[in-house]
């Protein structure tokens, strides 16, 4: 799975919003249904253009898996910047169909291990916060505890899961 | 940083995770319709 930004030019949103709208239809859903509010702020980021705040597809071999929001930019009580990921979404037919537990382990380390490598390069930070409200907390603040490494560490502070890399001087 | 280390320690630590809180991870707000039935409930009380 791959993180890639979404803009007006490359139409990656509009293709999702495509293939969802396929998706939702064979559960007589439409998308307005499924994710009320969020086409429109997705979409007003998109013409918008902010330099500090983007929409960000989840993409596999073809498939539209989600998407979320990122906002990069300096915080008090973190040093250099930081990433906030906020509004994830994940497709229709992962919410509707019972997919294998496998398949949500490979999501959960794919979207972690995508936001540190955007922080590695197009949205260079030293610090992301992901943030979480009362159903993910359960989840995550135990995936946080085992998600430690030799050049970072992540805890849940707040309605974050905040990952710090170590800074080498 | 070695991103090929760093989603394997991911993914063991999401099926850790997993291990210790069953079946918590199928009610993230990732997914939509866990987020309207948590919104009904507030609704309802």
């Amino acid at each position: 799975m791959q993180l890639t930004r979404a803009t007006k030019e490359n139409g990656l949103f509009n293709e999702l919003e495509i293939q969802w709208r396929g998706q939702l239809a064979q559960y007589e859903e439409t998308l307005e249904d499924y994710m009320p509010s969020y086409i429109e702020h997705c979409n007003k980021v998109l013409i918008d253009t902010p330099d500090d705040y983007f929409v960000y597809v989840m993409t596999n071999s073809g498939a539209y898996e989600g998407f979320l929001h990122i906002n990069r930019a300096k915080i008090k009580k973190f040093s250099g910047y930081t990433l906030r990921a906020t509004e994830i979404t994940l497709a229709p037919n992962l919410d509707y169909e019972a997919i294998p537990d496998e398949k949500m382990f490979e999501l959960v380390a794919g979207i972690v291990t995508e936001l540190l490598r955007l922080s590695q390069g197009e949205l260079e930070s030293t610090n992301i916060k992901i943030h979480i409200g009362p159903l993910d907390k359960p989840y995550l603040s135990v995936f946080a505890k085992y998600f430690t490494g030799a050049g970072f560490n992540s805890a849940i502070e707040g309605n974050w899961l905040v990952i710090r890399k170590k800074v080498t001087t | 940083m070695d991103l090929d280390k760093i989603y394997k320690i991911a993914y063991m630590a999401a099926l850790r995770a997993a291990q210790e809180t069953g079946d918590a991870f199928k009610k993230l707000s990732w997914f939509p319709s866990n987020r309207k039935v948590q919104s009904e409930k507030k609704d309802v009380a």
